[in-house]
């Protein structure tokens, strides 16, 4: 690690909230660390703990600029979590941050986006430095709970159907829950800050999409936009690989009123083609399907570049996808844990820029993550190989976000991102 | 601490996870390691696994020398998840079959390894 740049990543396995923050500010401390900004992550377990480490951190940093959210899981050279809190710290006098918090991007998530990066660019116009870097968390999909019914994924009966269409919609107007249009929020900030490479996902909790949360400083909350910009005086590398493979197998679509809504395949009830085109029988229209679906991402092509999109949820004959889909044609896709280690080869295999790394940041997608189970271990080994003992944070969100300058913005499904310090 | 109470420790740590009903240490002709916790509605469930563990370690013992590290089954609404820990020891783990099975076995391994090193 270059001797004016310093990074803690740590882990805190302990319940008690402010048990939690005094283990991760004691670790960053260890690390000799003094941050100039800390990114944060918990898994919801700690709902109704998040303000006492948050409270204990800053207390402790309160000049170091904290965003960070809730996702379904972590990784770190200490271990693989899907319970936990962890923090990654930096410290580097050749560099410039910018923070901000934008509220209710799921009923506006244009113009949040629109003024947080407007922010962004006021606050950094002066940097110097060439490199720039967006680290941005948006609150992901949450899917309104009906009386009676509770959460689900999948909705059979017309009824049902009828009153979780409605409500979804209704929702995300009324109560902030709802589909998370983190590709909204993306493009936006991408127009706004065209020089800036961004990584990012969406906040979650543990993949059943009912809560989530975004963290800025001490301040937790629902709904919202976090960004924390740097201009630095170094090289940040970018990586994006798709973990699936996109087949030859190819559906013609027929979009709802919203874009992220599949009404019809191949002319026929989405649903219902679906399954055929699987050769799945009905009864796999279960709370379990998404275990399934997971491995069989829906994919569509836009400039040279696929999207992985994963079945959000299943209304009646509709499909919902996690965000809006930008063709009338997508193909299957398929994934499986061999493919995850090679696609983790692909991102972390340039040892020439992996040797010289000072810092890794990678986001990775949950639904890999509750695809693969305990092979999250072997991904870890084939990380660590890679990466040496360069400190690394990994963590798993309900979709992600990059972009590079001069490239299209990409937010995705079942994709493994990565931001290295080099 | 007494490795029991160590166990013990795990235990309770893994069974404050929403989705974990309940879990044990099972051990070959012994008495296992059962937090006192459990949210089995159907107790007379986890009384019979608890009485049967044994028969578990035959099918264990036989497979053991080819690898086998874990067996599943689907009783009812739950998972019942064995992992094997040696010859004759395993955490056993019961959670809804509708939990996200993906996630809770990232944290059952942890808890396998942490238990591994306790019986080291």
């Amino acid at each position: 690690m270059s001797e004016d740049f310093k990074a803690s990543v740590t882990v805190s396995r302990l319940w008690d909230g402010k048990r939690v923050g005094q283990e991760l500010v004691d670790k960053i401390k260890q690390d000799d660390v003094d941050p100039d900004f800390i990114l944060l992550f918990s898994t919801i377990h700690y709902e109704g703990e998040f303000q006492k480490f948050l409270d204990i951190v800053k207390d402790e940093f309160p000049d170091a600029p904290l965003v960070g959210g809730t996702v379904a899981g972590f990784m770190s050279q200490q271990g693989c979590y899907t319970r936990g809190v962890s923090a990654m710290a930096v410290e580097y006098e050749d560099m410039e941050v910018s923070y901000t918090i934008g509220h209710n991007t799921k009923g506006k998530p244009k113009s949040k986006a629109k003024k947080c990066s407007k922010e962004i660019r006021e606050e950094l116009k002066d940097s110097e430095h060439d490199e720039k870097l967006v680290f941005m968390f948006t609150s992901g999909s949450e899917m309104p709970s009906i009386p009676g019914l509770g959460s689900k994924r999948v909705y059979n009966s017309k009824v049902a159907s009828f009153l979780a269409s409605k409500l979804l919609w209704i929702s995300s107007k009324l109560f902030g829950k709802g589909v998370g249009k983190e590709e909204i929020v993306l493009k936006n900030v991408s127009e706004e800050l065209p020089e800036f490479k961004i990584i990012g996902g969406s906040t979650t909790d543990n993949n059943k999409m009912a809560s989530n949360f975004q963290f800025f400083d001490k301040k937790v909350s629902r709904n919202s936009l976090v960004l924390l910009a740097v201009g630095i005086n170094k090289n940040v590398y970018m990586t994006s690989e798709a973990a699936v493979e996109k087949t030859e197998e190819e559906l013609k679509i027929k979009k709802g009123s919203k874009g992220y809504i599949i009404k019809e395949i191949d002319d026929n009830y989405a649903t219902e083609k679906l399954l055929e085109r699987f050769n799945w029988p009905k009864e796999f229209l279960n709370e379990s399907l998404h275990r399934k679906t997971f491995f069989y991402p829906l994919i569509f092509e836009k400039e040279g570049e696929i999207f992985p999109e994963v079945m959000g949820v299943i209304i009646g004959n509709k499909i919902i996808c996690g965000y809006e889909i930008d063709s009338e044609r997508l193909f299957l896709g398929r994934t499986s844990g061999q493919t995850l280690l090679e696609t983790i080869d692909k991102v972390f295999g340039n040892t020439e820029i992996f040797e010289k790394a000072d810092l890794n940041f990678t986001i990775y997608c949950s639904a890999l993550l509750e695809a693969i189970g305990k092979d999250f271990f072997n991904l870890r080994e084939s990380i660590t190989e890679n990466l040496g003992e360069t400190p690394f944070l990994l963590i798993a969100t309900s979709g992600e976000d990059f972009r590079v300058p001069g490239n299209i913005p990409k937010h995705t499904n079942e994709t493994i991102n990565a931001a290295t310090f080099l | 601490m007494s490795t029991r109470s160590e166990i013990l420790n795990v235990l309770d740590d893994l069974i404050r996870l929403e989705d974990v009903k309940a879990c044990m240490i099972a051990k070959k002709g012994l008495d296992g390691v059962v937090p006192e916790k459990n949210e089995i509605d159907d107790i007379d469930l986890w009384k019979l696994i608890r009485r049967t563990t044994d028969d578990f370690f035959t099918i264990i013992r036989d497979f053991y020398d080819y690898g086998l590290k874990s067996i599943d089954s689907e009783i009812d609404d739950y998972i019942v998840d064995l992992t094997v820990l040696d010859k004759n020891t395993a955490l056993i783990v019961i959670y809804p079959a509708l939990a996200n099975r993906g996630l809770l076995e990232v944290e059952i391994e942890n808890r396998k390894r942490e238990i591994d090193e306790i019986m080291r």
